[in-house]
């Protein structure tokens, strides 16, 4: 049997950190997002 | 109230529920799960070897894209029936997580065939082509969202870029049928007669699909709750520029 490891590897790995780098973004995005939200949420009860 | 009250509170509610929860973390369990069952559980294909396994999370992939896709074009079509912000919310949700599996799939293909047929990619071959150019319908669908600043606009252009991007799927799947000469292979579970694949094979097949469209309905699920967070943020900005 020829040896297909390499490509079987590289399709793993790079399948998962994609989709672990993608739920990370989504996670850091809101992040942002609901600091965003206190800031406009303070702003509008300082005014 | 109002119903322009009662989506304000609604929205404000969705805000403050966790993008990433119990659900998503339970897709991603799944598909660790499928990843030690195809590595160490899953015999190896005694012509093309281990190169064969990049079909567990190629082909469940492939499918959770085309999920994708058919969401997008069911929420565009309810937006461009009832005009509800929430479908073209979901919309634009479902298109970018469909980018990133249909990218793993255009990623995965190429390492595969590169392995079996001694290249990257045939540009004569249907399905291929056909993958690449729903990937960039998708790509010019996201990046037109971006392009158009008012909403309504913004949704009515996007969904009818979607509808037509997702009656690309049923060409994509029956593509290997229209031409005799092409190289990617028949279908081998999803096709009329019964799967050519043997149990311990099928069963990690079935496990993927269902662990990789769990992820993906996770991520749109996550998704969709960032762009509600989103939505509220340039809604009470909108409202402090105009006091």
């Amino acid at each position: 049997m020829i040896d297909t490891y390499g490509p079987y590897h590289a399709a793993y790995i790079i399948a998962a950190v994609v989709y672990a780098a993608y739920s990370f973004s989504v996670w850091w995005r809101a992040k942002r997002a609901r600091e965003r939200l206190r800031h406009a949420r303070r702003d509008l009860v300082d005014r | 109230m109002t119903s322009a009250t009662q989506r304000h509170d609604s929205a404000a509610t969705a805000a403050a529920k966790p993008v990433l929860d119990w659900f998503f973390a339970l897709a991603a369990l799944a598909v660790v799960g499928v990843y030690i069952r195809a590595i160490y559980f899953t015999p190896l294909e005694a012509r093309q070897g281990a190169a064969q396994k990049i079909y567990y999370i190629h082909v469940p992939s492939a499918i959770a894209s085309y999920c994708a896709v058919t969401i997008t074009a069911l929420a565009s079509i309810v937006f461009l029936w009832l005009h509800d912000e929430r479908a073209d919310r979901l919309a634009e949700a479902s298109a970018e997580v469909g980018l990133i599996f249909m990218s793993m799939v255009l990623v995965t293909g190429p390492l595969w065939a590169h392995n079996q047929w001694g290249a990257w990619w045939v540009w004569w071959d249907l399905r291929l082509t056909l993958s690449l150019f729903l990937w960039f319908l998708i790509v010019g669908y996201l990046v037109l969202r971006g392009a158009i600043e008012e909403p309504a606009m913004r949704g009515r252009y996007s969904a009818v870029l979607a509808v037509l991007a997702a009656l690309l799927i049923p060409f994509i799947h029956l593509s290997v049928y229209f031409s005799a000469a092409h190289m990617h292979p028949d279908p081998i579970v999803l096709q009329p007669s019964k799967p050519k694949l043997p149990p311990e094979m099928l069963l990690t097949f079935l496990l993927g699909i269902g662990a990789f469209t769990w992820l993906c309905l996770a991520l749109i699920r996550s998704r969709y709750r960032l762009g509600v967070l989103r939505d509220e943020v340039a809604l009470l900005e909108a409202e402090h520029a105009s006091r």
